[in-house]
């Protein structure tokens, strides 16, 4: 009768079963992925706000992002019960009670104590790396979508650029290190230059202009990640420029306006949601990475804030600010995940941290995605 | 030539009526399909690219469907196989399309197993960045054939109807995107009727091609009127006379008129299809 | 008329504001180019200086006789493998048959050790009391140390009794040998234990005699095999003492001018005299060669290669015969495997020492290296190691080998998932669907590749090796595992990793398949699976490509997943278990450069080797980005 009628069942069958296939292999990418963000959600929650641990206590443990990360030390009071608390409250507590029965003490380092040090760190990392590879990458962008001829020397740089970002991080690090650590024609601000490395010294507002390479620094490692997030920002601004109508600018241009004119108010003005977009993609990637700060950054412990420990006045206080190792999120992970071994005591600094960074990171790469995903559907010229 | 197509006496009557009260002037036993009332829509019936068309379409024959851009009558083409089906939000509203006296949109239909009967040809030629034989050849794959001779045996065949064969037979397995523009449709109408359809759609089949294959074609689709239906959609009112046996003219979603080519060109009765087929618009 | 188009705005040697803006532009445009070029040349020039320091550290190698006595070192380590897999064939085997016997003797040791310890006052009173009966001569005495001895002995056996009542099967029986019978019996014949004597109760002498003696041969192979090498051992231990020492003089006579200079210096600004005297005393006792006389010091070397020939015959001599006396039915089927193992590794290992023997004869201290020596021996040198006592290795193997065998179980496992999940996003799922399933794989790419080791440590980790512990798996190869950090965990890591690479241009690559080859396909009457599976990805395929290369290109460059969690093991993974290789820990290119680099002064060999390994890694990752790219040029869709 219905000369349509589904015949091949075997077909059917199999374009179902391939189907299921497929949408399992997707589902199972998701479920991995959940899984980790709720079990170290799970594990780190109670760090900062143990009133979820199964002990209970306070709302929000605001100690653990207000202080500098220090050694721990844990021991067995005269209940046996287990304590551990931060090396200098450790030394007041003694001190307080001279008579407290401590037995089995144990100083575990770097656990102890919050993660203010790695947090602001990390910010400063960010603000530098950023600050950098936004002028220098949207700059690039307009250069190469705005002036460039398409001939050899842009295709030259555009090749350059997509190579660059398959490049690994760790070769960033290393490039990192033999050029913004060590090569000497990088000046410094100081009243006593490194006799050692200080390949000229000029004197210079009461101190000395010093050529002796920026050494392990806040600056070094900012410029390692700006170099590294360059071809992701280029590559966005780009994208976002070559998304505003050609209308626009031969509308300008036909007004009379210069070149520079016409990109700064007919073309910069509409790029700007995409210029943003790519630097919240940009901190989501600098935010994240280790390998590039490991040795052209990143120090494991410091006593202090970064400002508090810059001395000096005006530029040498910058100078030596940016000189300066830092602490930083991902690196003081490693420290605690690779070097400390895990017991009850070190597991609580482990998982806050790592819940902090994720939480972090993830807001950030959230924000990216959703401002893409808004600003494409919403500019369409 | 064995339409019993009676030809509508009353040309007032004619003249003052669209299509959807055109009297039918095929016989039901004789049409291949049926459109009965059919409007459609393709944002889930908020506006109607096609407005209660009805017409009967003959087995055997070749129908032109002609009209200005944006008519429908690709549209109407695309709903003979449910290719809109692609369109998540297309719908037909009212009325029925049957084809061998089967609704089509029923829901017991397979619309893959409607395709196998309803083949097409698009627009601009479209062959799978496969060989020649593989392209021939897929349609008979899909649905299960392995049989390297029988293969064999259909690829030639399809291609002989397509008067394709003596051109590429050396060539088989070389790319078929390295054969000429009109080389390449005659593939891909081979590549349709190597499944044996009873119906053929095509949508403006020569669009894409210059004069000499354009002549090429039409000398096909003479030659595959006698094992299949066809259904053609042009642009060009010579091809249409040249190539159909009935025409139909569509005009904003609406049938205007459906009669014998001879007589749409000729003596068309609404003024419509005359200012169209004269070439005064469209 | 024409002036009234002139160019406008002041000019600065030529260059007008609009050159200066374009010029700014263009600087920076310019900057990736540079940090490209900066890039090779920093990573090229380190490189080029480490191979003709590597090939003077290889010279220094051959002169002081080190070469030699590593092939000593190498025959060591070869043989030492052939014995620890006898050694661990044994014990298995012990343990499948005679695991009640075994586990008996070891829980009669345990307790009998509990027992000593806690008892520790008891029993000296026990052996104190017994001694006081014998040397009593008297009567009376006797049976007055005697009255005390019975109280003792009363003591130590209601001690006994309780001690026995309380031992803990599992902490005694810590691998559950024995069964609650075995246990039991062994309680109860442990009630008859005395302390002083310290006999051991008949049930534990018989299982050990049945132990032994059911084990006799193939502990007698076994120790055949374990003293083969006993002379290869000394000679060892004796030539790496000599040519060590030929090399810290050698080392030291290298920077003698320097240290006498520093020492000169020193004795001239010293602050007081005596100082000053011993200061220059010192420097006078060095004297500076212009050449050091290696072929003086190689003479130390003189009859080894006659004891070398020597102990490989014995070892040869031993090892033969105690292969052949390994036993060949074996209770236990792990066992059974590992001698098998092992009879294939003995003649490989005879060979290999022939081979060995006649390449150390043939060796000769002033045979010049060449470049390509110092070339080849990084490239494919197969051991790294530094900070070494005897001999820096400078090899890339192992690490390549590591970082290869983990990228490529990463693609292996994300390859089906983000094709599959690029398939079903673009053609399958609704609108809905992707709107979740895009930003989320998205979000991974985000994931901080050190949150992601963490979670490999603290999780996946251990989650692996518990499953690898289930009985019924242990048919997998490589299960159980030996560590919870290895290849694989690391390798499922980067799988992850590598989805969102993958996914997003594999997803790219088929969105970029024309509509019109889905309708032709769908217009023949192919389902929409059929469509997709035969038209829309042989399509992309060329796209899917390069999404892999680029994919490959992620894992192999990454590097604290890695660092975390493959278990920075530096040596090549024993092929020899099949499939199970990814069960060990290896290290990586990118992990020893992560590891090694905070540690190096630079301008050393070490820190220009890192760079060497990181002007590999640089290559590597061109050549992926080059070829992904000529790929899609060449065969993508022009789209």
């Amino acid at each position: 009768m219905n000369p349509f009628k589904s015949s091949s069942n075997a077909q059917k069958t199999k374009d179902r079963i391939v189907a299921c296939v497929l949408a399992a292999l997707t589902y199972v990418i998701l479920a991995c992925t959940l899984f980790i963000f709720f079990d170290i959600a799970k594990k780190g929650l109670p760090v900062l706000m143990p009133v979820f641990s199964e002990k209970g206590g306070e709302i929000f443990n605001s100690d653990f992002l207000t202080r500098m990360p220090e050694t721990l030390v844990d021991y067995t009071d005269e209940n046996g019960d287990k304590q551990s608390m931060a090396s200098t409250d450790f030394i007041e507590f003694t001190k307080a009670n001279p008579d407290a029965v401590i037995e089995n003490k144990k100083t575990n380092a770097y656990s102890g104590g919050g993660i203010a040090g790695p947090l602001v760190g990390t910010a400063l990392l960010v603000i530098v790396c950023m600050v950098v590879a936004l002028i220098v990458g949207v700059a690039a962008a307009v250069y190469l979508n705005e002036y460039a001829k398409q001939g050899r020397f842009v295709g030259m740089i555009r090749l350059a650029i997509m190579n660059l970002a398959g490049v690994p991080s760790i070769v960033f690090g290393l490039f990192g290190f033999a050029f913004f650590c060590l090569f000497p024609l990088l000046p410094v601000f100081t009243d006593a230059p490194n006799i050692e490395k200080s390949l000229w010294a000029i004197p210079l507002f009461g101190g000395f202009l010093s050529f002796e390479g920026w050494g392990n620094s806040l600056i070094a490692g900012g410029l390692t990640l700006a170099v590294m997030v360059l071809p992701v920002i280029i590559a966005a601004c780009e994208e976002s420029l070559k998304a505003i109508p050609k209308g626009f600018r031969e509308a300008s241009l036909a007004l009379g306006a210069t070149k520079w004119q016409c990109i700064r108010t007919a073309v910069l003005p509409y790029a700007t949601p995409g210029i943003l977009t790519a630097s919240v993609l940009g901190v989501t990637r600098v935010a994240g990475e280790t390998a590039p700060i490991m040795f052209t950054a990143a120090v494991a412990l410091k006593g202090k804030l970064p400002w508090e420990e810059a001395s000096g006045n005006g530029i040498f206080w910058l100078s030596d600010l940016l000189t300066d190792s830092v602490q930083a999120m991902p690196y003081h992970i490693y420290t605690v995940a690779a070097r400390i071994p895990r017991t009850d005591a070190t597991s609580a600094m482990q998982d806050g941290s790592v819940f902090v960074f994720l939480l972090m990171v993830m807001s950030f790469a959230s924000v990216s995605i959703y401002l893409r995903i808004h600003f494409r559907k919403k500019l369409k010229w | 030539m064995v339409t019993t197509s009676s030809q509508p006496t009353d040309a007032a009557e004619i003249a003052s009526a669209s299509a959807a009260n055109n009297p039918n002037p095929i016989a039901k036993e004789d049409s291949m399909i049926e459109v009965d009332d059919v409007s459609f829509s393709y944002d889930m019936g908020k506006t109607n690219v096609l407005k209660n068309i009805s017409f009967n379409i003959p087995a055997g024959k070749v129908t032109a469907l002609i009209g200005p851009s944006g008519c429908g009558k690709s549209t109407l083409l695309r709903c003979l196989n449910r290719m809109n089906d692609l369109v998540d939000t297309s719908k037909v509203t009212t009325g029925q399309i049957r084809i061998m006296g089967q609704d089509i949109n029923a829901s017991d239909v397979d619309p893959i197993e409607l395709r196998k009967q309803v083949g097409m040809v698009f627009q601009k030629y479209n062959p799978f960045p496969k060989s020649i034989y593989d392209n021939v050849a897929y349609g008979l794959r899909i649905q299960g054939i392995k049989n390297k001779s029988k293969l064999n045996e259909a690829v030639e065949k399809s291609l002989q109807r397509a008067a394709l064969w003596s051109e590429v037979k050396d060539r088989l397995n070389s790319s078929a995107l390295g054969l000429s523009g009109g080389q390449q449709q005659r593939l891909c109408i081979a590549r349709t009727i190597a499944v044996n359809p009873r119906i053929v759609l095509m949508d403006e089949p020569c669009s894409a091609l210059d004069p000499i294959a354009t002549a090429r074609i039409e000398e096909l689709i003479a030659e595959l009127q006698e094992e299949f239906t066809i259904v053609i959609v042009t642009h060009n009112m010579q091809q249409a006379t040249r190539v159909s046996d009935r025409t139909a003219f569509f005009y904003l979603g609406e049938l205007i008129e459906y009669n014998d080519t001879a007589t749409i060109f000729a003596n068309p009765s609404v003024r419509h299809t005359e200012d169209y087929v004269s070439g005064r618009f469209g | 008329m024409a002036t009234h188009f002139k160019r406008k705005g002041k000019r600065v040697l030529g260059v007008g504001r609009q050159d200066a803006i374009r010029f700014f532009f263009g600087g920076n445009a310019m900057i990736s180019t540079f940090v490209l070029g900066a890039i090779c040349i920093f990573l090229a020039r380190e490189a080029a200086m480490f191979f003709p320091q590597h090939q003077r550290e290889l010279e220094v190698f051959r002169l002081t006789g080190q070469e030699y006595t590593n092939f000593v070192i190498e025959e060591m380590d070869e043989y030492t493998e052939v014995k620890s897999l006898t050694n661990q064939a044994f014990y298995q085997e012990m343990n499948e048959a005679y695991g009640i016997q075994r586990g008996l003797v070891d829980s009669f040791g345990a307790l009998s050790g509990n027992l000593f310890d806690d008892g520790e006052d008891l029993i000296e009173e026990l052996e104190d009391a017994r001694d006081a009966v014998d040397d009593a001569d008297e009567e009376e005495a006797k049976t007055l140390a005697q009255t005390e001895l019975d109280g003792i002995q009363a003591k130590w056996d209601n001690f006994l009794q309780a001690e026995l009542g309380k031992a803990d099967r599992t902490a005694v029986d810590s691998f559950g040998r024995l069964g609650k019978k075995e246990w039991q019996e062994l309680l109860d014949a442990m009630t008859a234990w005395d302390p002083v004597e310290d006999q051991p109760p008949a049930l534990v002498e018989a299982a050990k005699s049945e132990m032994n003696k059911g084990m006799a041969a193939f502990d007698a192979a076994r120790m055949l095999i374990g003293s083969a090498g006993s002379e290869l051992s000394k000679l060892r231990g004796e030539l790496i003492k000599v040519t060590t020492a030929i090399k810290d003089e050698a080392v030291a006579d290298k920077s003698s001018a320097a240290r006498k200079k520093a020492l000169l210096e020193g004795s001239v600004n010293a602050a007081t005299k005596e100082d000053r005297a011993r200061l220059k005393e010192q420097a006078e006792k060095i004297t500076i060669r212009k050449n050091f006389p290696y072929a003086e010091r190689i003479t130390a070397l003189e009859g080894s290669r006659e004891k070398h020939k020597a102990a490989i015959a014995a070892l040869e001599a031993d090892l033969k015969p105690g292969i052949a006396a390994l036993p060949t039915d074996l209770a236990s089927a792990q066992a059974q495997d590992l001698v098998s193992r092992i009879r294939e590794k003995g003649p490989e290992l005879i060979a290999y020492l022939d081979q060995s023997l006649q390449e150390s004869a043939d060796w000769r201290y002033d045979q010049p290296v060449s470049w390509i020596t110092s070339v080849t021996s990084f490239f494919f040198g197969k051991d790294w190691v530094t900070n070494s006592s005897f001999h820096d290795f400078y090899g890339l193997l192992p690490l390549f080998t590591g970082s290869l065998l983990i990228s490529i179980i990463a693609l292996i496992v994300a390859i089906p998932f983000s094709l599959g999940a690029a398939i079903y996003v673009n053609r399958l799922a609704g609108p809905k669907q992707q709107n979740i399933i895009k930003p989320i794989i998205e979000l991974i790419g985000a994931i901080p590749s050190v949150v992601l080791g963490f979670f490999g440590i603290i999780v996946l980790g251990e989650a692996l090796r518990e499953i690898s512990q289930v009985p019924w798996l242990s048919w997998v190869p490589g299960f159980p595992m030996q560590e919870r950090l290895n290849i694989l965990n690391a390798g499922l890591l980067l799988a992850l990793m590598a989805v969102p690479t993958i996914f997003t241009l594999c997803e790219d690559a088929i969105n970029n398949v024309p509509s019109s080859f889905t309708e032709a396909s769908l217009a023949l009457g192919g389902s929409k699976l059929q469509t997709v599976m035969r038209v829309v990805v042989p399509t992309a395929v060329s796209g899917i490509l390069a999404a892999i290369l680029l994919g490959f290109g992620r894992v192999i460059g990454e590097t604290m997943v890695v660092l975390l969690v493959a278990g920075n093991q530096i040596a090549i993974p024993d092929f020899g278990l099949g499939v199970g290789v990814i069960t060990q820990p290896a290290h990586t290119m990118t992990g020893i450069i992560a590891q090694e680099m905070g540690e190096v002064t630079s301008g050393t060999i070490h820190y220009r080797a890192l760079f060497s390994v990181g002007l590999v890694l640089f290559t590597i990752s061109l050549l992926i980005n080059i070829s992904a790219r000529r790929i899609i040029k060449r065969f993508g869709l022009a789209a």
